[in-house]
């Protein structure tokens, strides 16, 4: 026991030795992790600051004065005055699109990777090469037609066909993929066939139930990509109140007389730093949650496919 | 290709034809139909502002778009139009931005989508709405005679685009001479009538009581404070592909060396005069060419300069020419679509003739003085009881006889001027150089960005 503990505190001892090589790497993260974090911390501390003026800030940008709750409680009323609350509407849009895409980029990505990675079938190659030249095709590029087609459709305006755009998810398809192709042992999908079970049921029955991790990946990356996907919405929903929570934002700058002075003249809500800064930090708590609920299996998941099961 | 199995090779064509179609599909939005007829938009509409043949009637209901300011303006209609069912959609007013230009591109395509009525968010917004491509904006000019006639020519002269009238202005927004009346008092002195006593004058102020400026330079009105009252041919549109653009023409030459004789002595200021700092700056003002909406936005309400001291007189001319001009800082642009008819088209107009005349809109809530004649008394009137300018009456008389006194020539294009001059002539100033040392870059920028957007540029305007 004793000699047990000398050797814990000796390497206890060893670990907490300050070696100028240590120190210089812990210098080096504390510095890199400062530059990232103080912009982030006080551009949300930002939102709990009163300054209703396009000059500058008292104490710069990076002060901590004057922060408090009312100021943060005033600053949400201004936001939920623009335009009869407007902010809700766009923050329940996003909502809407972004846990509907989400579920259906779910129940589709986890059944074509688990085909793609487990089935033997004509067109496979071809099916997978088209799933990674969707993945690296820029929004952009499909956006006129996907424009024209939804408007043949007469759906601009309205959220399901910007839910079902958002489902269609090749990237979730190919993390599904790499997922039942490194961690699913294929004798256990063939006992399962052996046993008799459909290749629906090997699936719901044998592949699902192991594949907690990516699962989580596919609804927390693709969450974050309908959460914050701006040129699909900007297109499909032209009118304010149809618009996400991306837009909105695009739409409270532009309103603010801090980017176009000229028209502060004749607002009736008048949105400055704080104000801003506190709806952008509102427009990210979902995906905060999203992420915290789906860390532990994120953290698995890194290492998806470094070891074969 | 021996070594491919038959399924490889299969599939290879297949995934190659897959990349293909998404290509094509994906280029395909930019490409106009080669029957589309001579003179006819990209939406296949007439172009000129007539009306489209496709034109639907909803039956009565209209949507309006409006930016954040001009959402007043829509809910008081539809408070006193309670009949006439109304949806407004809030726009952001980003100037320069090509959101909007891109949105109605795509509503064309689909050929559906526009809104009835809107204010565009920047006057330039006018140039892509006409122009053949989107042709968006209706020629108001049949349909709207007798009520464009409430309107003096100069104040409306922004809609007039090629003998048509494509759109309805909101506010007046000319030039006057803006000065502190307590100081030159105090100093002894009578406002300028002309450029070059103003010149003089303001090299003399600067020199007897350092500290105080006779104008700003930094911001992107400041090319129509100075240029287009000089007639500096940057915005002059000969056609919709044709501009004329000669930043070396005399009428530019004369108010830049007019500018570098005061900066040299201090006498204007490379601020904007929506810079932060402008709050400093805005106080010691001692006179400026100005618009009418400086009175209350700027020296009122932005930078808190007392009541009774701040007053407007009649804008200053060239001691060459008489009666003299001045240039426009603003003053919004309604548009009606091109693509409705029947009831939906008589209940826009009676939105357009609300929101530009009536006096629960322009007189009760409007910051701007109205561009139509009939309510501008009333907006003025309303003026005087504010007691805060130091000689009403005359600030009164100059503001409305500024909105005639603008110079023609000078229209609102697809490039933004003011976006240039802040680009390539702001820096320069505030770094303690003249304008001549950034005014080479000014017009090279000016001739290049004008070309980006597919004009010939011509150097004489006939």
């Amino acid at each position: 026991m004793s000699n047990s503990r000398k050797s814990s505190g000796s390497r206890h001892a060893a670990t907490s030795r300050w070696t100028p090589s240590r120190a210089g790497r812990v210098g080096t993260m504390s510095a890199a992790a400062f530059i990232f974090a103080v912009p982030i911390l006080t551009f949300i501390l930002m939102g709990f600051r009163q300054e209703n003026s396009t000059g500058q800030v008292p104490g710069g940008i990076f002060s901590i004065l004057g922060l408090s709750l009312e100021n943060a409680k005033r600053n949400l009323d201004v936001v939920m005055s623009y335009n009869h609350g407007i902010f809700v509407t766009w923050m329940q849009n996003s909502l809407i699109v972004g846990v509907g895409g989400t579920l259906l980029a779910v129940l589709t990505a986890l059944p074509a990777g688990y085909a793609l990675a487990k089935l033997r079938f004509n067109g496979r190659r071809v099916l997978r090469f088209i799933t990674l030249l969707t993945m690296v095709m820029p929004n952009t590029v499909l956006v006129i037609p996907l424009f024209l087609e939804v408007s043949a459709i007469g759906g601009i305006g309205k959220l399901w066909p910007v839910i079902v755009i958002m489902g269609f998810y090749p990237f979730g398809v190919y993390l599904s993929y790499i997922h039942f192709l490194t961690t699913l042992p294929r004798e256990l999908v063939e006992a399962a066939r052996l046993d008799g079970l459909s290749e629906v049921m090997v699936f719901l029955r044998i592949a699902l139930p192991v594949s907690k991790q990516a699962v989580a990946l596919v609804i927390f990356f693709s969450f974050v990509a309908n959460w914050t996907n701006y040129f699909l919405p900007l297109v499909l929903l032209p009118l304010s109140e149809q618009g996400t929570v991306t837009l909105g934002l695009q739409q409270l700058i532009g309103s603010s007389p801090l980017f176009d002075p000229t028209m502060s003249a004749g607002l009736t809500t008048k949105l400055y730093m704080p104000q801003l800064a506190l709806a952008t930090t509102i427009m990210i708590v979902p995906v905060l949650a999203v992420f915290i609920g789906a860390q532990r299996f994120l953290m698995r998941g890194a290492v998806v496919g470094a070891v074969k099961g | 290709m021996s070594s491919l199995s038959r399924h490889q090779v299969l599939a290879r064509l297949l995934a190659g034809s897959v990349a293909a179609m998404l290509l094509v599909s994906a280029c395909s939005g930019s490409t106009t139909p080669a029957t589309k007829a001579p003179g006819a938009s990209a939406s296949g509409a007439p172009a000129g502002g007539q009306e489209d043949p496709k034109a639907t009637d909803s039956g009565g209901k209209i949507m309006v778009w409006v930016d954040a300011p001009r959402q007043p303006a829509a809910e008081a209609f539809q408070k006193a139009y309670p009949d006439i069912p109304i949806e407004i959609n809030a726009i952001a007013g980003n100037v320069g931005s090509t959101d909007l230009q891109q949105k109605f591109a795509l509503f064309n395509q689909a050929g559906s989508g526009w809104p009835d009525a809107i204010f565009f968010p920047s006057n330039d917004d006018i140039a892509w709405a006409t122009s053949a491509k989107i042709n968006y904006a209706r020629d108001l000019s049949g349909i709207l005679k007798d009520y464009l006639s409430g309107y003096t020519a100069a104040n409306n002269a922004p809609c007039n685009i090629d003998n048509t009238v494509r759109c309805a202005r909101n506010d007046s927004a000319p030039d006057v001479f803006w000065y502190n009346a307590k100081l030159f008092k105090d100093w002894g002195y009578t406002p300028p009538t002309t450029w070059e006593d103003y010149q003089t004058l303001g090299i003399k102020i600067a020199t007897e009581h350092p500290g105080y400026v006779s104008g700003f330079l930094g911001d992107a009105y400041a090319p129509d404070r100075y240029l287009w009252a000089s007639g500096c041919p940057t915005n002059d549109r000969l056609s919709e592909t044709k501009a004329h653009i000669n930043t070396s023409d005399p009428l530019c030459k004369r108010v830049v060396d007019l500018i570098d004789k005061m900066v040299a002595a201090k006498a204007l200021s490379p601020v904007g005069i929506f810079d932060p700092n402008a709050a400093q700056v805005g106080p010691k003002l001692a006179m400026s060419p100005g618009a009418v909406w400086w009175g209350n936005y700027l020296f009122r309400d932005t930078w808190k300069i007392p009541a009774g001291q701040m007053t407007a007189t009649a804008p200053i001319h060239w001691s060459s020419e008489n009666p003299g001009f001045t240039g426009d800082e603003g003053g919004g642009l309604w548009g009606v679509s091109s693509h409705i008819k029947g009831k939906q088209l008589d209940n826009t107009l009676t939105f357009i003739k609300f929101v530009t005349s009536d006096p629960r809109w322009q007189v009760e809530l409007s910051t701007g003085l109205p561009a139509y004649t009939a309510p501008q008394q009333a907006w003025l009137d309303k003026g005087a009881k504010d007691g805060y300018f130091n000689d009403y009456p005359t600030t009164a008389a100059a503001m409305v006889a500024a909105g005639n006194a603008v110079r023609g020539n000078h229209y609102y294009m697809l490039y933004n001027t003011g976006g240039i001059w802040s680009k390539t002539v702001t820096p320069v100033l505030t770094s303690g150089k003249d304008l001549s040392a950034a005014w080479d870059a000014f017009g090279t920028q000016l001739v290049n960005e004008a070309k980006t957007f597919g004009y010939e540029v011509v150097a004489t305007g006939n």
